[in-house]
């Protein structure tokens, strides 16, 4: 018997670095062992050979396991090495890869971006001559789509290129409505159309982006030019006991024929469509001391019954414009249309007439100042334009197509003006010749300064008791103001208070001295200003507010009597006195003045 | 107890018997069986993976020698380093022991 047992083998697989006398080695040792303790117990306690190795076996163990474990713990170190080296030839292999295929894929990086690198040098080389930059096309029609082509339609474009760099062209549409910018380089720009015809300017922001051309088709407004003649013709005085307010809106209409559309801002009805900002209709209650009763839109409820002569009126049409249809990224903004402006000259024409042209379709505001009721502003209406129209500035209820423009003497008028409808400004201004006052009154530098001088106290004394007490009022240019009458501190509105003024002495507000010393003398200049401080004066207005005497009938003038030369703006703040003329004419009612900020060459 | 107060003092016993001469593994197991009175006796399984052990360790340095027809026999002697290591071992015996005692309130020759 023996151990290990013959063709036995206790040990693991052998190893590359094990040394090739370390599992003899542990054999040899452990058989001597073994051998030795079976000796002993053959000699010790008289065993046999076979009960002696088992004897000894027994007492070992498992000298396989011993040999195993001796054979573990001379290779582990060694196992245990070569694990981490493996390990580590493994970790490096793999980062070695890595690395590899990070160059690899850098080094193809680098080869493309050497390739376009080149391309775009040679192409800065000028080896390629291709332009750069899109196509923007740009078509105008009027009206509608299919419309006729809008000619002559100057189109500029501009924007920035660079911060160096800019594009700024202009271009007219062909009689095909068409215009072409090309080559346009990449970015945002800006365009601006004018047209001609019906003078109207739009502005858009359109962007070009690289590879992608664009085509604008924009729809102008569709107008013709027509000549528009418009005519003075004196009538008889209109019965005062009716005032009827503006466009084409007579005691007939009601707020109840009309339509509210679109928010309560267009009103549709048998006189046409309107955006309206306020409609105030009113009849005036038969007497000459009635108050107006006055009755706005259902929508807005009725209104408080007040005394002459608040009335408000702004009737807007609406107007066409430049429609893009292909929008993109186009902005639309309206400018003005161009402003144009006659006077009507009645003392030297003898026709009496004027003649515009007016863009066809276009409504237009025709305003006129009253004198008679003491408004503070201007009535207006709607006039539409037509061809070979002939718009007679008369009163006799059914003038100027239809629409009554104020029910009152045309002698109390004192101008009309024609203007567009989004703006104040005026192009036609009559005015009337037969008031020898009507000058102009300059403003001051600074101030809106007037300095007023009534007529002669001993012709006022005629016309007014004694104790007559004057209201002063000041018109203003815009829409939006409301009388104001001067309390002798400062302005209030809408208030009852009126301003003495006595006829005997000159009222001073400044304490100036009044070199004429002709009449009173009111000084305006505090009054001017109120509220609205920024707003031109358009008008003062001085009106008795006690009932006046019987007046005998005007006495006509024998001849036409021209208007005053127009006085230069003064360099100085007195403002203009305005003279009153050496005539025996009496002043039968009161008198409108017309203050305006520009002379009348710019009317 | 045994069994752990053995395998902390295997190496100091292991060099107690090499020291003096060189041995072999199954006169090592006789000797400490017979110093202890029986006390110890050490198994196959620890004494040879500690002889091994303190050989890699430099404590001891073998040999082999011829003990018959095929059969060898691997001696074991102890180095300086060894020697060192055992009168090392002895006094901290000696100190671990007699603090014992002292807490036991025994005291005992040291054989």
């Amino acid at each position: 018997m023996q151990w290990p047992e013959a063709g036995t083998d206790p040990f693991p697989q052998r190893r590359q670095r094990e040394p090739e006398n370390l599992r003899n080695d542990i054999l040899d040792e452990l058989a001597d062992h073994l051998a030795l303790a079976a000796e002993d117990e053959m000699d010790k306690y008289g065993q046999t050979r076979e009960g002696a190795w088992s004897r000894a076996l027994e007492r070992f163990g498992n000298p396989d396991a011993v040999a195993r474990r001796l054979w573990w713990d001379a290779m582990k170190e060694r196992i245990m090495r070569d694990w981490i080296q493996t390990g580590i030839a493994a970790v490096s292999a793999i980062v070695v890869l890595l690395m590899a295929l990070f160059m690899v894929t850098s080094l193809r990086d680098m080869q493309a971006t050497q390739t376009k690198l080149i391309e775009a040098l040679n192409q800065i080389s000028g080896r390629d001559q291709a332009p750069v930059g899109e196509t923007l096309d740009i078509e105008v029609r009027r009206g509608t789509p299919d419309g006729p082509p809008a000619t002559g339609v100057k189109v500029r474009i501009f924007g920035k290129l660079a911060p160096d760099s800019s594009a700024d062209v202009s271009l007219e549409t062909d009689a095909q409505g068409r215009v072409r910018f090309a080559p346009i380089p990449q970015g945002k720009y800006t365009l601006v159309l004018d047209d001609p015809q019906s003078t109207m300017t739009m502005h858009m922001e359109h962007s070009l982006f690289a590879g992608v051309g664009s085509k604008l088709q924009i729809l102008a407004p569709d107008c013709t030019a027509v000549p528009i003649r418009f005519q003075v013709k004196p009538e008889p005085p209109f019965p005062n006991d009716r005032v009827v307010a503006a466009a084409d809106f007579t005691a007939a209409w009601k707020a109840a024929d009309f339509e509210w559309q679109k928010e309560g801002t267009v009103l549709v009805g048998r006189a046409g469509t309107y955006l309206t900002s306020g409609m105030v209709l009113g009849n005036r209650e038969p007497g000459p001391s009635g108050s107006l009763n006055v009755i706005r839109s259902a929508l807005e409820g009725p209104l408080p019954i007040v005394p002459l002569p608040a009335l408000k009126i702004e009737l807007q049409r609406i107007q066409s414009a430049f429609r893009i249809l292909d929008s993109g990224f186009g902005v639309l903004k309206l400018r003005e249309p161009k402003q144009r402006s006659q006077t009507i000259d009645l003392a030297t024409n003898p026709e009496k007439t004027i003649t515009l042209q007016l863009p066809e379709g276009d409504l237009r505001m025709a305003e006129c100042v009253m004198k008679n009721y003491c408004v503070s502003e201007r009535l207006t209406h709607i006039m539409r334009t037509t061809p070979n129209q002939i718009v007679n500035l008369d009163t006799d209820g059914t003038a100027i197509d239809g629409y009554l423009l104020a029910a009152v003497p045309l002698k109390d008028v004192a101008a009309v003006s024609v203007s567009p409808a989004d703006n104040s400004k005026s192009i036609l201004t009559v005015v009337d010749n037969r008031r020898e006052e009507n000058g102009t009154i300059w403003a001051g530098d600074t101030e809106t300064r007037a300095v007023l001088r009534l007529p002669d106290a001993a012709s006022l004394k005629k016309q007014y008791p004694a104790d007559c007490r004057f209201l002063v009022s000041c018109l203003y240019e815009t829409a939006e103001c409301d009388l104001y009458r001067f309390t002798g501190t400062d302005w209030s509105a809408q208030v009852a208070a009126t301003m003495p003024v006595d006829l005997e002495k000159p009222v001073h507000w400044k304490q100036e001295d009044n070199p004429l010393k002709q009449g009173p003398l009111v000084d305006v200049t505090d009054f001017v200003r109120g509220d609205a401080a920024s707003a031109p004066v358009s008008g003062l207005l001085v009106q008795p507010v006690t009932p006046e005497r019987p007046t005998p009938p005007p006495t006509p003038p024998s001849r036409p009597v021209a208007l005053p030369p127009v006085r230069p703006r003064p360099a100085s703040d007195e403002g203009v006195l305005l003279q009153t003329p050496d005539t025996s004419e009496q002043w039968l009612t009161p008198y409108l003045l017309v203050v305006r900020d520009t002379p009348p060459d710019d009317l | 107890m045994e069994s752990q107060l053995l395998a902390g003092t295997l190496e100091m016993l292991v060099l107690q018997v090499v020291a003096p001469e060189p041995t072999y593994g199954y006169r090592i197991t006789q000797q400490v069986l017979d110093r202890s009175q029986g006390y110890f006796a050490l198994k196959e399984g620890s004494l040879y993976p500690a002889l091994h052990r303190m050989e890699r360790e430099e404590l001891l340095e073998s040999y082999w020698v011829e003990a018959g027809p095929k059969r060898r026999r691997k001696y074991y002697r102890a180095t300086a380093k060894g020697v060192a290591l055992l009168e090392q071992k002895q006094a901290e015996w000696r100190r671990f022991s007699g603090a014992v005692n002292s807490v036991l309130g025994q005291t005992h020759a040291m054989a």
